[in-house]
């Protein structure tokens, strides 16, 4: 990896597809939780998170994130979806910092809408290099994960940016801009960071 | 625990208390706290247990230390030396709260009264709907009893454990007050005005009455229950339990003023004591108390819940309402304390839990654990299904008896059923037998559903006064008041600190599995196993009878 104290920065969708999915499918599914009190959505996405995705996740991918971490490197998660499922799924996996999206409340129950500004495509790069800021990490020093042609912005926005498992936009961009791709058909997290291990 | 001494630990030092109801959830709690900690150093705490079952109070109550999960920490401490170590701090008196004068022996009175700074008075019953004769002996008779001995004593202390629950069926704010006017009149719950004297013995006339009506007794008890049950409710107490409980107050309050030299009375009132947090360990509950009934109802099949979701469940872990109970117990020593004092140990007023929401976290416990069931039954079906919120009362919901009435004809068409007489020859012959079979177990299953819908439905009515027909708000002003004003090291210790409860975390990692540990076995009939003993190596002392005895008086009677 990029060595030195930059920071491993993995976009939701990196890790797993069901972290994010484009922000207005975003905004029109989370409006089905409508009425949903916060206990039940809290309990049931921290179930989802621990009992479906992270197990998903394979192991040579725990043991990459850990030896990032060993090495001094912030992890940082970036994901479309709810902070709930979000959140867990990031300290299940050793995320220091998680950026997500938060679900409205009134009364303890979920509105259906989610807290503007969406964190999507276009805020997921500002909110990282606020993040980068306060932590006094310079994002031309860290590297970023994308799969999606949407993660763009986020990609140009740091140093050494990554395609994994490319969407044919994103891989038409790295091909452009000669950032480096990995793994051409998703086919288990592991096998992507192991890759992307050997192409930086 | 941590040894260093207190303020509190200062102004218990060297107190002589006397504490009755020990044995049960709450006494016992109280009791191992107060030893764990290290308060009333250097005093006596005289215990009032009743023998059992043949066995003396003494003999009751070194099997409870030697046993009682509460004791553990103090077992595991002291190990061998626990009994010479309790015999230092205690002794033992023989009595009960249903004798008059709680049934001490005169002798041994005289030495209580003379030595004794407090009286701690826990005893009592806590069932909804008890005889009212048994409630009128142990919850009002025994106060007054206690309130009585406490004018007696050296230190003129009463500590008298009530709930709040005395508010009855109101809505809104439930105040830090007993409901007594300067004439010593008092007003029920509905704001009815009535004389607390003359309905004692209204109440007990009653209860003469129905049992010289009825030569049987299980129908003079039910005629008993039915008629106390009319009185309270016309008051506006919901049960016979809250009556008692608030009539007890009212008159030793009301006793209280007709004393010269009246002694200094606490009314202390917890909300619904449910599981500990960490004292004497995480999840600790005894018997079954308010919730684990409601907690059961979510593990059936019955899903329809006659609740108003924002209706309090105030609930308080007991380790919260033990240590309400020692602040304010150091308050009561004070010599400035007030004649009259009433502290509410609740929720409901600063983090509130409803019963909508104690229902969705039950029901998402429920869930997890059903997820992991080997029982197809769980995993398939109660997995998936959730509570529902109803607004229809229990008492006119007519789909519970709708559901009874179907499964009691099923069950009776099942048991009459006979191949000989149901089926055709041929279809007997190949059939009969195992359809016979069949229908004799699918009846008795169908009993047993017939009598848990009957169980569902005295327990929603039981409970529908507070799930759905009011919503007091108990004021908890004074215990977070006295809380707040002691220093951090006191206030880590023995401040209640129910507004630090997360009540997800709480309800899904300490009552539920507490419950399902502790209370909920009880419901199914089995057993709630005790540590193995490890008995106490001398016997706890008996209080010593004086050379003088005195007698048990009327409460007030030298002002008669």
């Amino acid at each position: 990896m990029l060595g030195g104290a930059l920071s491993l920065l993995g976009a939701g969708q990196t890790l797993h597809p069901r972290l994010g999915s484009g922000i207005e499918s975003t905004r029109v599914q989370w409006q089905a939780v409508e009425g949903f009190t916060r206990d039940r959505l809290e309990v049931l996405a921290e179930d989802f998170a621990t009992e479906v995705l992270v197990p998903s996740v394979e192991t040579d991918a725990r043991r990459l994130i850990a030896e990032a971490k060993r090495a001094g490197r912030k992890l940082v998660l970036l994901a479309e979806t709810i902070d709930a499922i979000a959140t867990p799924f990031g300290r299940a996996l050793g995320f220091e910092h998680v950026v997500a999206n938060q679900l409205v409340f009134a009364d303890e129950r979920a509105t259906g809408d989610l807290v503007a500004p969406i964190v999507g495509p276009e805020l997921a790069p500002r909110r990282l290099a606020a993040l980068a800021d306060e932590l006094g990490v310079s994002l031309s020093a860290c590297a970023a994960y994308g799969a999606s042609g949407a993660d763009r912005l986020l990609l140009g926005a740091v140093g050494s940016p990554c395609g994994l498992h490319a969407d044919p936009e994103l891989a038409r961009l790295c091909r452009d801009l000669e950032w480096p791709k990995v793994g051409a058909a998703r086919s288990g997290v592991a096998a992507v960071l192991a890759q992307l291990q050997e192409g930086t | 625990m941590s040894s260093a001494q207190t303020t509190v630990h200062g102004a218990l030092a060297g107190k002589n208390v006397l504490i009755t109801g020990v044995t049960g959830f709450l006494g016992k709690v109280f009791l191992a706290f107060v030893l764990e900690e290290g308060l009333l150093e250097g005093g006596r705490i005289t215990l009032l247990v009743r023998g059992k079952k043949g066995r003396s109070a003494q003999a009751r109550l070194s099997a409870l230390f030697a046993r009682s999960p509460v004791f553990r920490r103090l077992r595991s401490k002291h190990g061998a030396e626990l009994g010479p170590w309790l015999a230092e701090r205690i002794d033992v008196i023989d009595g009960e709260a249903r004798e008059p004068g709680l049934g001490i022996d005169p002798a041994q009175r005289a030495t209580l009264e003379a030595r004794t700074d407090v009286v701690i008075h826990v005893a009592g019953l806590t069932d909804f709907n008890p005889d009212p004769t048994d409630a009128i002996t142990v919850n009002i008779h025994g106060a007054l009893a206690a309130a009585t001995l406490a004018q007696r004593t050296r230190g003129r202390r009463l500590m008298h454990i009530s709930t709040c629950f005395v508010a009855g069926g109101i809505d809104g704010p439930a105040v830090e007050q007993v409901a007594l006017d300067e004439h010593g009149g008092a007003r029920s719950p509905n704001g009815t005005r009535f004389d607390p004297e003359d309905e004692l013995l209204a109440i007990e006339s009653v209860c003469r009455a129905q049992s010289q009506r009825h030569t049987d007794i299980v129908d003079a008890r039910k005629a008993r229950i039915e008629a106390g049950s009319l009185r309270a409710r016309a008051l506006g107490w919901p049960n016979l339990y809250t009556y008692s409980k608030a009539l007890a107050e009212i008159l030793i309050a009301s006793r209280q003023r007709r004393e010269r030299h009246p002694c200094h009375v606490m009314m202390f009132r917890p909300a619904i004591i449910e599981c500990a947090r960490t004292f004497p360990l995480p999840g600790w509950n005894e018997g079954v108390n308010t919730a684990a009934p409601l907690v059961w109802l979510t593990g059936t099949l019955h899903r329809h819940m006659p609740f108003i979701y924002t209706h309090n469940f105030d609930v308080v872990p007991v380790d919260d309402v033990v240590r309400g109970m020692v602040v304010s117990l150091a308050a009561l020593v004070r010599d400035d304390a007030p004649l009259l004092d009433v502290v509410q140990v609740a929720t409901g007023d600063h983090n509130p839990l409803t019963y909508g929401r104690a229902l969705d976290l039950t029901a998402l416990t429920r869930r997890r654990q059903y997820a992991k069931s080997a029982d197809p039954l769980e995993r398939v079906v109660l997995q998936h299904l959730d509570s529902v919120i109803g607004g229809v009362a229990a008492n006119k919901d007519p789909l519970l008896p709708a559901i009874k009435t179907g499964v009691r004809t099923a069950r009776n068409m099942l048991i009459a059923f006979d191949p000989e007489m149901h089926l055709p020859k041929s279809m007997r012959e190949r059939f009969g037998a195992k359809l016979a079979t069949f229908a004799k177990k699918a009846g008795k299953e169908l009993g047993q559903a017939s009598r848990t819908v009957g169980q569902v439905t005295e327990m929603l009515l039981a409970y529908q006064p507070f799930t759905f027909d009011h919503n007091p708000i108990f004021t908890t002003e004074r215990v977070r008041g006295m809380s707040a004003a002691l220093g951090d090291e006191d206030r880590a210790r023995f401040g209640v600190q129910t507004h630090t409860i997360d009540w997800r975390d709480y309800w899904m990692n300490v009552e539920i599995p507490g419950l399902d540990r502790w209370s909920l076995p009880i419901l199914r009939g089995e057993r709630v196993l005790d540590d193995d003993p490890v008995p106490l190596t001398c016997a706890l002392p008996v209080v010593e009878a004086s050379e003088v005895a005195t007698h048990d008086v009327a409460y007030a009677g030298d002002a008669e």
